[in-house]
């Protein structure tokens, strides 16, 4: 038998479970497969092997689209000898603002390019005990290819930032 | 100090060159009726009315820097141009300005430019008033020569002489500023940085791992699965 404290805690952590649930739709269409798909990460491959991930992630220590651009485009090419090619302002199709960035770099010795897209959402989450706290959501959407291939899909994969 | 100069500016990143690789100055000088040096007319700015003086600043991914910065430097001599320094993989060369436009367009088919700068700089109104100026010291030098041949107190000689050695500074100064323009308007400067295509994604032990997680988790190598 639950006791009424039990109860309570029961009752708060569904709404802290049902608050982290995430609907993703697969934002390309036709060309690629989807390979995996949970309640936050989506992937699909396209026949001649384009990677598409969309991915979010919950960061508790907030972080604006500025500071994670600047975060993640220092590991990528101080870390991981990423080249950044470009950096341009994107919007979905909802009004949210972003940041997509195009990066070279040689994958087991094939030579890629990398985009991947950065949105960034404040978002209140309550934690236990009843605790509401501003998290930042990171939206993540990553494309990468060989060189070859990239710009067969790349169009493909900008457009489909407007339905996300 | 207003020089006179008028700057046009345009800064790039990525994507496929335009065919000139000198879109921005071409439509900043649309509204003045100059072109740029290139196809439409070969003939040097200064033969056509307006005094243009171009600067371009490339960055350039390459397979192998050496061989590139080589080849580039054999393309540069045989349009005329001539090297002004070199810096590790980075190249600045002087190249005659009707020939402006072919080296630009040279320097797309090494590799891919992940940084494009033309910037155009028209320096008519600064080199007329430079010649204003250069004329009338002129003048007036000849003036205070004339002035010294009948001058007869010793304290007016002297003092002509200490205003004509001022003067002739002044016009010697002039004389180089303009032959600088003149130089920089017949030779356009191009700076090419050569890069390495982009290495093998850094080993794991070498890899920088983030403070954040989910940085950790993106990238190139986590969305390829194999």
């Amino acid at each position: 038998m639950l006791s009424r404290t039990d109860c309570l805690r029961l009752a708060v952590l569904a709404c802290v479970a049902l608050q982290g649930c995430k609907t993703l739709n697969l934002p390309v269409d036709g060309s690629f497969i989807i390979t995996k798909e949970t309640e936050d990460e989506v992937r699909a491959v396209s026949a001649d092997e384009a990677h598409f991930t969309y991915r979010t992630f919950d960061e508790e220590s907030g972080g604006d689209l500025k500071f994670w651009t600047a975060a993640l485009t220092k590991n990528l090419v101080d870390g991981r000898g990423y080249v950044l090619v470009s950096a341009t302002d994107v919007k979905t199709g909802g009004g949210m603002q972003g940041r997509e960035l195009l990066f070279e770099t040689t994958v087991r010795g094939r030579a890629m390019k990398y985009l991947v897209a950065l949105f960034v959402e404040k978002k209140h989450v309550t934690t236990f005990p009843m605790r509401r706290k501003e998290v930042s959501e990171i939206h993540v959407l990553e494309y990468t290819a060989e060189k070859a291939v990239f710009d067969a899909h790349a169009a493909q994969v900008r457009a489909s930032v407007q339905k996300l | 100090m207003d020089d006179g100069s008028t700057s046009y500016r345009a800064d790039y990143a990525g994507g496929h060159p335009s065919p000139s690789g000198q879109a921005a100055p071409a439509d900043a000088e649309a509204a003045d009726g100059v072109k740029p040096p290139g196809s439409a007319s070969d003939a040097p700015p200064a033969t056509r009315g307006r005094l243009i003086i171009y600067t371009g600043s490339f960055s350039v991914l390459v397979g192998n820097v050496d061989d590139a910065a080589r080849t580039f430097l054999t393309h540069v001599i045989g349009a005329g141009g001539h090297l002004q320094s070199q810096v590790d993989s980075t190249v600045t060369v002087r190249v005659p300005a009707a020939q402006f436009n072919a080296v630009v367009e040279k320097i797309a088919t090494y590799g891919a430019i992940i940084h494009r700068n033309v910037a155009a700089e028209d320096v008519t109104r600064a080199v007329m008033e430079l010649q204003l100026r250069l004329d009338n010291a002129e003048r007036s030098r000849a003036r205070l020569l004339e002035l010294l041949e009948r001058a007869q107190k010793m304290e007016e000689i002297l003092q002509i002489e200490n205003e004509d050695r001022r003067l002739t500074e002044e016009i010697e100064l002039m004389r180089a500023q303009m032959r600088s323009f003149e130089d920089r308007v017949a030779f356009f400067t191009i700076t090419v940085q050569f890069k390495s295509n982009a290495p093998e994604v850094f080993p794991a032990a070498r890899r920088h791992r983030s403070p954040f997680e989910w940085i950790n988790q993106v990238g190139a190598e986590h969305v390829v699965p194999y």
